[in-house]
């Protein structure tokens, strides 16, 4: 749907052009003076006084409503398409560094992006304004605009710009027949691209339609001639007529539902494109990566990269560990440091996987495998046994009732639910250096000479026996007491 | 342009509109032209020919100049066929623009933009919104009328029954239609059959409002050469014009009254089932008069099978015994809304409601005099001039009398002229001479100064009708004199005095004073009270002049005064309309049912004087009685038409009705 500003400016700029400018004479009302050369297109008139507004048109006096559908609308719209068939723009780099242009386009998640080396070369292009009509009993309008390089029949997104008043070139022939044939049918293969899912829908429906009516009136007929025939003697000339009647309802029924479909070429305009190419490197943790991109000097628009993994285009690439780019989708982080796999580095380098308790991904080098569940814990929810070296998570870790440290459930066992450790405890000497140190620091210990201890890779459990109460202590690798309780002497 | 259209545009303009039309509808036809060097194929036009005009809305391409073509080979390069999208053509024209390019051609960068905007103005996108409404001129469109039109177009595919109640425009919803195809290129060739009464009616309609057209077919018309046609039913089923009509394709065909279409065995019938078309609407408000089958018939017509074979019709909801009831109403009605829209009044105008006052005044001694000398003479000579040459004089008679129940000032200049006309004989004019006298004598109106005391006491604006302009300018003066301010209208006044009068009574006059109803479409609205000065004897002009308050719009209840004399004419006319069929309480547009269903084949007023001229009272009164109870059978068949409507389809079939 055209909007009222757009219908407004474009009868303005259509008056202007032709030498004869609106004038408001009253509110919403305006008028224009026509010249010699414009009137047989308006009727002979040598004036006329228009309004955009329905209400003004119908309350003040000679004024011509201006609408879609109107008569002046059609005279403007007959005469503004009787010229205006093709013309030539040039459209030159502008003096944006490349690396700018492609900076603002191509905005890596991971990587540093350099520009390292640039080229531009004009490239003729061909701008197709199409207006696509599809009826059945009903209608249905496009206008698409393709802009076709003539050289390779690639279709480019036409920026905005290519339908302005830009200065106009004499110079033409830059496209030769054979290569304007070409351009025009890649313009009109890619217009079928881009309208075959309407004109589907469209022909369905209509299809649909027709299919229903066409049920509706055999049925119909059948019965009735049926009727007929069984009713009365005069039938069978009674039956004769109905069944040209249905003929009639048949052929208007396919007439009336048969699909349409006619693409009209407007005009056309010879654009030569400065098109640039440029090297560009990315770079993230050793990995290195240099694609050739292609930007024309309309749009200044960097086409997207292109997932190595899935294909879709992405302005926001990663640059994994493997040196493939890939989209957001595509890539899994390690949420300990900044390795990021793509699929394909999976495949070589392993996966990252999420922790099972806290589903942060963590990549080979921050993963643990449980032992005993092979399920990958992060590194904040692995535990390494410290008395047989598993490492388990935490489904798996069991406390010692005993000297109170998380092992694992394996040296950790029933009935008793005492470690492994604990369960080997044995008589020390008092110069036991682990012993002797304890005595040391504790004067309330110094006297017992009594001892027993056991060790495994990272805890010391020592017990000193009193009276009554013993104390066990349980010390780290450095020293220091981590646990120091009463407990009954056995 | 608008409105004073010169012919010779109008030609143009009718074949501008033809010729984009055709052009829109059937892209590039095949050339004729054994010789055409630009295709040898393509259809170019002649290079003194105007160029291929566009469309309402689907300009055709305009196809470059043919001058200096390129030769057919060379154009072949540039054809394409559609690989992916089965049925859609790249129009052939396009290669002429490429040959353009091909050949050198460089345009201004200002027309290439303009060419440019110019086609995407206008693109369609199915019926989401109706292009047509700006379009439409002079006529005020309702919100139902547009739900009808989509519901129509989107819904029904474009075949449908409008069977609004009386009153609510199916005239302006049809055309809201037709105009929406035109516009969108979807109807070219259309044919509209009506009554033959109502042919200039519609095509003037369909100009004025619509801004179609349309030609009416007589006797000699080439039903080929035009593209909009309207004709009677009845010229269109004569053989040879119904020969000529079922060899053409009509994108759209309308039939008005289509309860004519009621019996499938008929020409009528026939005639349409047999034109080729792809939209049709069907306009009654009258779907079943008699039996349900005429219900299958105009459903049959529209869309056969929507409600079965007839067999099957009557089986499912035909009760033996009882034609006018069906078995089934339900599910009747869920078939009928696939196929017909009927709105109510009751529903779509909710209008607040009429207070009616009969003013009944006794003339004064001299008037009453005069009154009943007249109402002797015109008795006396009424009956003695019938036909052939003295009908004159009877028509002469007739305004004599009605002039006489407006007042004696209107009487008086027709008095005067009778006696002076040669059409009287000499001892009529000397009568008429003695009448015109006592006539001219009178100054003072018993019935005017019951108007200055109505106006003084009626707080608000007062529109005051009387049918005679001299009535007119007395009241006039003597309202002035009283201060009021009054605005007055007539016949006499150009549009912009017109304009002028009806702006300043909105604006600030008390007084309204006009003849006739006139200016149909003038919102007249804001005012609520209506005073018939006197009364036409033609009811269907009492109603115009109640709708020009009582209408959309109206938010207060309309206030209606009805002046007449005791012993005079208006007293008949009063019984009649007022008593008899509650008249005034009719909601617009049912008095013509009610009237419709009086078996008379004489005018109100023609029937009103034979009553009134009878000489003998108690006879007299007896023919007004029968007359009357005439009037009340009609009013009650009418009613219980209403009742049966209202049970067969309700409200159910409204357009903006849930589904
Ligand atoms: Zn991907
Ligand atoms: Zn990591
Ligand atoms: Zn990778
Ligand atoms: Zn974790
Ligand atoms: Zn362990
Ligand atoms: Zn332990």
């Amino acid at each position: 749907m055209t909007s009222p500003a757009d219908l407004e400016a474009f009868v303005r700029r259509y008056f202007e052009r032709r030498s004869a400018p609106l004038r408001e004479e009253e509110p919403g009302v305006f008028r224009a003076s026509l010249p010699e050369s414009l009137r047989p297109a308006f009727d002979g008139a040598d004036a006329i006084r228009i309004s955009f507004d329905p209400g003004a048109a119908a309350s003040a006096p000679r004024v011509d409503l201006v609408a879609v559908g109107s008569y002046l609308l059609d005279r403007i719209v007959e005469d503004a398409t009787r010229a205006g068939w093709h013309t030539v723009a040039r459209v030159e780099a502008p003096p944006t560094p490349p690396a700018d242009v492609v900076a603002g386009s191509i905005r890596p998640k991971n990587a540093t992006v350099a520009v390292d080396a640039s080229s531009t070369e004009t490239v003729p292009h061909l701008l197709f304004n199409f207006r696509v009509r599809m009826m059945s009993d009903e209608r249905v309008d496009r206008f698409e605009s393709v802009l076709v390089d003539s050289r390779t029949g690639k279709e480019r997104r036409p920026a905005a710009s290519l339908f302005e008043e830009r200065p106009g070139l004499p110079e033409d022939g830059t496209v030769d027949g054979a290569g304007i044939a070409a351009a025009y049918r890649s313009a009109c293969q890619a217009l079928e691209g881009r309208i075959a899912a309407d004109a589907t829908a469209f022909r369905e429906q209509a299809e649909a339609l027709r299919k229903a009516e066409v049920e509706r009136i055999t049925s119909y007929f059948d019965r009735s001639v049926n009727e007929v025939l069984d009713s009365r003697a005069s039938g069978a000339s009674e039956a004769r007529a109905l069944e040209l009647d249905r003929e009639r309802r048949l052929a208007e029924a396919e007439e009336k539902y048969r699909f349409a479909g006619e693409v009209e070429l407007c005009n056309v305009r010879t654009v030569l494109l400065d098109v640039m190419h440029a090297d560009v490197t990315l770079e993230h943790r050793g990995a290195r990566r240099t694609v050739r991109v292609e930007f024309d000097a309309a749009t200044l628009d960097v086409p997207p990269l292109r997932c190595e993994v899935c294909g879709a285009s992405t302005r926001e690439p990663v640059l994994c560990f493997g040196g493939h780019l890939a989209g957001p989708e595509c890539v899994s982080a390690c949420g300990f440091c900044d390795r990021v796999h793509c699929r394909t580095c999976i495949a070589v380098e392993g996966a990252i996987a999420p922790c099972a308790t806290c589903r942060r991904p963590a990549c080979p080098d921050h993963a643990e495998v449980c032992a005993l569940s092979r399920k990958p814990y992060c590194p904040d929810h692995i535990h390494a046994c410290a008395i047989c070296g598993r490492t388990v998570g935490p489904e798996y870790v069991a406390r010692c009732v005993s000297c109170e440290q998380a092992y694992c459930v394996v040296c950790v066992a029933p009935p008793a639910e005492r470690c492994q450790t604990c369960r080997s405890l044995a008589v020390a000497p008092p110069d036991d250096p682990a012993v002797a140190a304890i005595r040391r620091r504790d004067p309330g210990l110094a006297k017992v000479t009594k001892w027993r201890r056991a060790s495994n890779q990272r805890f010391t459990v020592l017990i000193a026996k009193g009276l009554v109460w013993n104390q066990l202590l349980v010390t780290d690798p450095s020293g220091t007491v981590v646990l120091q309780k009463k407990v009954l002497g056995t | 342009m608008r409105g004073e259209t010169p012919d010779p545009a109008l030609a143009a303009r009718v074949e501008a509109l033809l010729a984009g039309l055709i052009a829109a509808n059937l892209g590039a036809a095949e050339c004729d032209r054994g010789d055409c060097e630009a295709c040898g194929r393509l259809a170019i036009l002649e290079p003194d020919e105007p160029p291929p005009a566009p469309t309402p809305e689907a300009p055709p391409p305009p196809a470059p100049p043919a001058d200096a073509g390129p030769a057919p080979e060379a154009l072949a390069a540039f054809a394409y066929e559609a690989t992916r999208v089965p049925g859609l053509t790249f129009s052939p024209r396009n290669a002429l623009v490429l040959a353009k390019i091909r050949d050198g051609v460089v345009d201004d960068p200002a027309d290439w933009v303009l060419h440019y905007k110019a086609r995407l103005l206008g693109l369609q996108s199915g019926f989401d919104v109706l292009l047509s409404l700006p379009l439409i001129r002079g006529v005020r469109h309702y919100a139902y009328q547009v739900d009808t039109a989509l519901r129509v177009l989107r819904t029904m595919r474009g075949r449908a029954i409008l069977a609004d109640e009386v009153g609510l425009g199916k005239t302006i919803e049809a055309g809201i239609v037709l105009k929406e195809l035109v516009v969108r290129g979807l109807a070219r060739k259309i044919l509209i059959l009506t009554p033959a009464s109502l042919v200039a009616q519609w095509r003037e309609e369909m100009e004025t409002k619509f801004g179609l057209p349309f030609e009416i077919m007589d006797e000699f018309e080439d039903w080929a050469r035009h593209d909009l046609v309207i004709s009677s039913i009845d010229t269109a089923k004569r053989d040879v014009h119904r020969e000529e009509i079922q060899r053409l394709a009509y994108d759209v065909v309308i039939v008005d009254e289509a309860h004519k279409l009621k019996n499938r065995t008929t020409k009528n019938w026939k005639l349409v089932a047999s034109v080729r078309k792809k939209y049709m609407l069907l306009l009654t408000a009258t779907p079943v008069q008699n039996d349900l089958e005429e219900l299958f018939n105009l459903v049959t017509l529209l869309r056969p099978g929507t409600l079965s074979s007839f067999g099957g019709f009557r089986r499912r909801f035909l009760r033996r015994g009882d034609p006018r009831t069906p078995a089934n109403p339900g599910e009747l009605k869920r078939l009928l809304r696939e196929v017909m829209i009927r709105n109510r009044r009751s529903t779509v105008l909710v209008l607040p409601p009429r207070r009616v006052f009969p003013a009944e005044i006794v003339l004064s001694r001299p008037e009453r005099k005069l009154y009943e000398a007249v109402t002797d003479f015109v008795r006396d000579r009424y009956p003695a001039y019938g036909r052939g040459s003295t009908s004159v004089n009877r028509l002469a008679l007739i305004v004599l009398q009605k002039e006489m129940g407006s007042s004696t000032f209107a009487a008086a200049e027709t008095l005067r002229r009778m006696k002076e006309s040669p059409n009287f004989a000499y001892e009529d004019r000397l009568v008429l001479g003695d009448l015109y006298e006592r006539a001219a004598a009178i100054t003072e109106n018993e019935k005017a100064r019951r108007l200055r005391e109505l106006i003084a006491k009626i707080p608000d604006k007062t529109i005051v009708f009387t049918q005679y302009l001299r009535t007119l300018h007395v009241l006039r003066t003597m309202l002035e004199a009283d201060g009021h301010a009054v605005s007055v209208f007539h016949g006499g006044l150009t549009p912009g005095e017109k304009e002028a009068s009806v702006r300043a009574f909105r604006e600030g006059n008390r007084v309204f004073l006009s003849t006739e109803a006139g200016g149909e479409g003038r919102n007249l609205q804001f005012c609520n009270t209506v005073v018939n000065f006197d009364l036409p004897w033609n009811p269907l002009k009492i109603e115009q002049r109640i709708g020009r308050v009582h209408r959309i719009g109206q938010t207060r209840d309309v206030v209606i005064v009805n002046l007449w004399a005791r012993d005079t004419i208006e007293e008949y006319v009063m019984e009649l309309l007022d008593k008899k069929i509650n008249m005034f309480q009719l909601v617009i547009g049912e008095l013509d049912l009610v009237l419709g269903r009086l078996d008379e084949a004489k005018t109100f007023e023609e029937v009103l004087m034979d009553i009134w001229t009878v000489k003998d009272l108690a006879r007299r009164r007896e023919e007004l009685q029968r007359f009357g109870e005439e009037l009340l059978a009609a009013r009650q068949k009418y009613e219980s038409t209403k009742s049966y409507e209202e049970g067969l389809f309700g409200n159910d079939l409204a357009a903006e009705a849930g589904p």
